[in-house]
């Protein structure tokens, strides 16, 4: 008897022990984010029912990339994983002041993963800025695709480690700026420079 | 009870420096790294179960009753485009009990959705439910890093060190000396002996018969945590090493310009093939068994705007193991081939790597070596425990 409570008193210090520390909230924080946004009580009732139903296609869409063994395809899953956020936050913004869709947006940004490229609207503005033909302009994609998919291929070795992602991240973005300088004149070289010099491994950003 | 004399207990006759310095190692790295080691394995033998326990809550959807002949794909691409919808891609399971998953988007709206549809009859059975997901990811994140980000991550890395030291000590007090009666102890559990006897034995003998499978999901486990343990099970299996890997080199590496080459024929493909209409499912998943001709759950993802290929995976399971092994093949709008990566095609430290996860958590042979894990990281969690108590024996 004695040893049987010696044991159970054990084991519920290790669980105290390990549940008592601050726990980091995986995944998006929306109560902290309504309260950011500081919603009237229509709001709320919308922003629940939203982000309610936007979370359950974002569970559906991994379970149907992942169900039976499936390995999950990295690019198409954070590529759509894009798309259900964009719509979601086109949603959210039909009810939201200015203010708080700036706060919301700046949340959203701070919290949600990126797809690791440079995104639509970057490359759009290197086209129009830069004046790309159409071959460079497909060796603009084909770098940005190549850059996507090299760091993902590499994620079951970086998993879990920022900084080891961080050095995978700066070893394909030098070959994914080299494939496209490759097409450059000096001028739309250094212009490009200036366009991508904020872009950053997801630990530095 | 004197502490001090338990935890430095003098050599016994005959013993062993070898074996007495394992024991003294053994009693206090146990001590210290018990209580992680239980969170570890306890946390770990209920999240090998995360699987089943996600289609048993969603059982409605997921197991439906078999009949003589499937639908074919069409069935469901031309009920779902009478309701302005679009498939996106496609999972259809190897067992024939199991539901299609299909995600789908509204044309107008653009809204995505993803059910559950029976292959026989057709129906459409809604979409599933994830609340077990939260819970999971708790005890997820409890098995990685204690709920204590950086900081637990490490702290539960060198414990799983000192654990994997542990089994290897403990293996060297289990060895049985050559008597009958020592070495059909150290085997077998005596079930009919007083509590301390069992306790004894459940700790000695399945510790034993453990070992070997605690040994590699603890190195599977750090495996994730280390690079260093990355680079020598990477090198030790012909590939290289993760600083080789992160080395910056000038201009394009070899890799990174054949993938170049594969993206700019996808550019031109997006192109070229903006007007061809795309083929059937149906011959998609023809063309499919052409190239993989093994049963397997296959999962299609449709071109879009952005991606103009359909990407298809199979899991081949015909091996003597019954391991999952994925298979990747693209082909156009057309139907052509386009790529395929054959896992058995690649060099065995990329097949590592790929599966280094199914490894660590068990679903690599599906729901038999989930079990299996299940049982032998319910022994882990239970050697902490039946140590401690034969520690406590000795100290009261």
């Amino acid at each position: 008897m004695k040893n049987t409570f010696l044991i159970t008193a054990f084991t519920g210090i290790l669980l105290l022990a390990s549940c008592g520390k601050e726990q980091k909230k995986r995944g998006l924080d929306y109560d902290k984010l309504k309260q950011e946004l500081a919603l009237n009580s229509e709001q709320a009732q919308k922003f629940d029912a939203l982000t309610a139903n936007y979370k359950q296609i974002m569970q559906e869409n991994k379970a149907a990339n992942t169900s039976e063994g499936g390995q999950l395809n990295r690019v198409a899953f954070f590529s759509k994983m894009e798309e259900i956020y964009q719509k979601q936050t086109a949603e959210i913004a039909s009810f939201l002041d200015e203010n708080q869709l700036k706060t919301y947006n700046a949340f959203m940004s701070k919290n949600t993963r990126k797809r690791q490229r440079y995104n639509d609207e970057l490359l759009a503005t290197i086209k129009t800025n830069l004046e790309l033909n159409e071959e460079q302009a497909k060796v603009l994609e084909a770098a940005n695709n190549a850059f996507e998919k090299e760091f993902y291929d590499a994620h079951d070795i970086y998993h879990g480690n920022s900084e080891l992602a961080a050095e995978y991240w700066r070893k394909y973005d030098n070959q994914r700026k080299s494939a496209i300088e490759s097409t450059l004149s000096e001028k739309q070289i250094m212009e490009f420079r200036e366009l991508v010099k904020k872009e950053k491994s997801p630990s530095e950003k | 009870m004197n502490v001090k004399k338990i935890l430095l207990r003098k050599r016994r006759k005959k013993e062993s420096l070898f074996k007495y310095i394992s024991g003294l190692l053994h009693l206090w790295l146990g001590l210290l790294s018990s209580l992680v080691i239980l969170v570890v394995c306890l946390t770990g033998c209920m999240y090998a179960f995360k699987n089943q326990i996600n289609d048993f809550q969603n059982r409605n959807q997921v197991f439906i009753e078999t009949k003589s002949e499937k639908l074919p794909l069409s069935y469901f691409e031309d009920k779902l485009k009478k309701e302005n919808q679009q498939i996106n891609s496609i999972l259809i399971p190897k067992n024939p009990s199991r539901s299609v998953v299909i995600s789908f988007f509204d044309i107008d709206s653009k809204n995505i959705q993803t059910h559950y549809f029976n292959p026989y009859t057709g129906e459409d059975l809604g979409s599933g439910n994830g609340n077990f997901d939260g819970f999971f990811n708790t005890v997820e994140a409890l098995h990685k890093n204690l709920l204590m980000g950086d900081v637990g991550k490490q702290i539960v890395g060198v414990f799983v060190l000192v654990f994997i030291f542990m089994l290897l000590s403990g293996l060297v007090l289990w060895w049985p000396k050559r008597k009958k009666k020592l070495v059909k102890q150290a085997f077998t559990i005596k079930w009919k002996a007083k509590f301390y006897r069992i306790n004894y034995d459940l700790h000695n003998t399945l510790g034993f018969y453990s070992l070997a499978f605690l040994l590699f999901i603890s190195v599977t486990g750090i495996y994730i945590t280390y690079p260093w343990v990355k680079t020598v099970v990477l090198v030790s299996l012909g590939g290289e090493s993760i600083s080789e890997q992160t080395q910056s080199q000038e201009g394009v590496s070899d890799s990174f310009a054949n993938l170049m080459d594969e993206m700019l024929k996808k550019e031109n493909e997006k192109i070229d093939q903006v007007a061809i209409k795309q083929i059937p499912l149906d011959s998609i998943l023809y063309l499919t068994q052409k190239e993989l001709s093994y049963p397997g759950t296959t999962t299609i993802l449709l071109p879009d705007e952005k991606e103009p290929r359909y990407r298809i995976q199979k899991i081949n399971t015909s091996n003597w193991l019954g391991a999952m092994l994925p298979d990747i093949i693209d082909f156009d709008r057309n139907g052509e081939l386009k790529r395929s990566d054959l896992f058995i095609n690649k060099p065995l430290h990329q097949q590592f790597k790929e599966l280094s996860n199914p490894l660590h958590t068990g679903e690599i042979m599906g729901t038999p070596s989930v079990i299996l894990y299940f049982l032998i990281t319910l022994i882990g969690f239970s050697l902490p425990i039946t140590g401690f108590v034969i520690w406590w024996k000795k100290v009261k």
